[in-house]
């Protein structure tokens, strides 16, 4: 077995936390080009200093859920889904059809992101 | 005067998840590449996760989670902190954070390719500080500004579609000190 690949074997709740961090890395990116924001728009519509939103973006942020909560409320999105609550969010027939053009996106290099279709806004 | 070669990386052993095979099949993910000296038998990332791989483990387990997320999801620009100047592509990793002194240098040639060097202890506030970390990011830069001309200018490098780089990939480097 190759040296990292031991390591994060024994490490995988590092990876987790990683996999998870860049998992909402990629996700305020995405909303950033929806709303065609800067990262300095976004910073400043965040009272935040634009280094402090690069350490966010950089996939290894550990994003307090008062973060999260702000971040959501700045987009008007919800940043991250709660599974029990699925079902609020959006319905099983807009699920389904999500996840078909999901599997069948030929187009990765446009559009890297399918998840958040804009008939998913915000429960508030 | 020091010869390197520009080579393919695999860090991981193939049997990543499901998941991980499709996005990249799909074509999100970056392909790895590292640089050797050539009368050396052992990349200068290897020789980077050799000197530290026992005293930063939780560190190094940060880079390689990265790592391996990148060959999935590609090396977008966000994940990396700049590192060189403006006119090349070399970039940190892991962006800064209290936590983390381990950084590791790399060429980020675009979202698809990944160069990957040397690293070290950050404990100054610049690289330009520490012998080491700077002897790293000139190489880099070095390589950068001769793998630009040999793509751009003298097309002896080609980039597939499938975003490997082919050609002659040896380069004859000044001495940094």
């Amino acid at each position: 077995m190759k040296k990292l690949e031991k390591l994060l074997n024994k490490h995988t709740e590092t990876e987790k936390f990683v996999t998870k961090s860049m998992d909402i890395a990629d996700q305020i990116s995405q909303f950033l080009v929806e709303k065609n924001w800067t990262q300095k728009e976004f910073a400043r519509r965040m009272g935040k200093q634009e280094s402090e939103i690069s350490k966010w973006l950089s996939g290894q942020h550990n994003f307090t859920i008062k973060t999260i909560t702000n971040i959501e409320t700045v987009f008007g999105k919800n940043l991250i889904w709660i599974p029990q609550y699925l079902a609020e969010y959006v319905s099983v027939e807009d699920l389904t059809r999500i996840l078909k053009e999901m599997k069948s996106s030929k187009k990765p290099r446009k559009t890297n992101h399918k998840i958040q279709p804009s008939i998913i806004e915000n429960r508030a | 005067m020091n010869q390197i070669i520009i080579e393919p990386y695999e860090p991981f052993d193939s049997n990543d998840s499901e998941s991980g095979r499709r996005r990249r099949r799909k074509g999100f993910g970056a392909n790895l590449y590292t640089i050797r000296f050539i009368d050396e038998e052992i990349s200068e990332t290897d020789k980077f996760i050799d000197d530290y791989i026992d005293d930063y483990e939780e560190d190094m387990a940060i880079i390689a989670a990265k790592m391996k997320n990148i060959q999935i999801r590609g090396a977008k620009e966000i994940y990396f902190r700049a590192a060189g100047s403006i006119m090349d592509a070399v970039m940190e990793l892991p962006e800064k954070e209290q936590y983390s002194k381990l950084r590791l240098y790399c060429l980020r040639w675009t979202e698809r390719i990944l160069i990957l060097g040397n690293g070290g202890v950050k404990e100054v506030r610049t690289y330009q500080e520490d012998d080491l970390l700077y002897g790293h990011v000139k190489l880099l830069q070095k390589l950068s500004e001769l793998l630009q001309e040999r793509i751009v200018v003298d097309r002896e490098i080609q980039i597939t579609e499938d975003d490997k780089l082919i050609g002659n990939l040896e380069f004859e480097i000044d001495d940094i000190f």
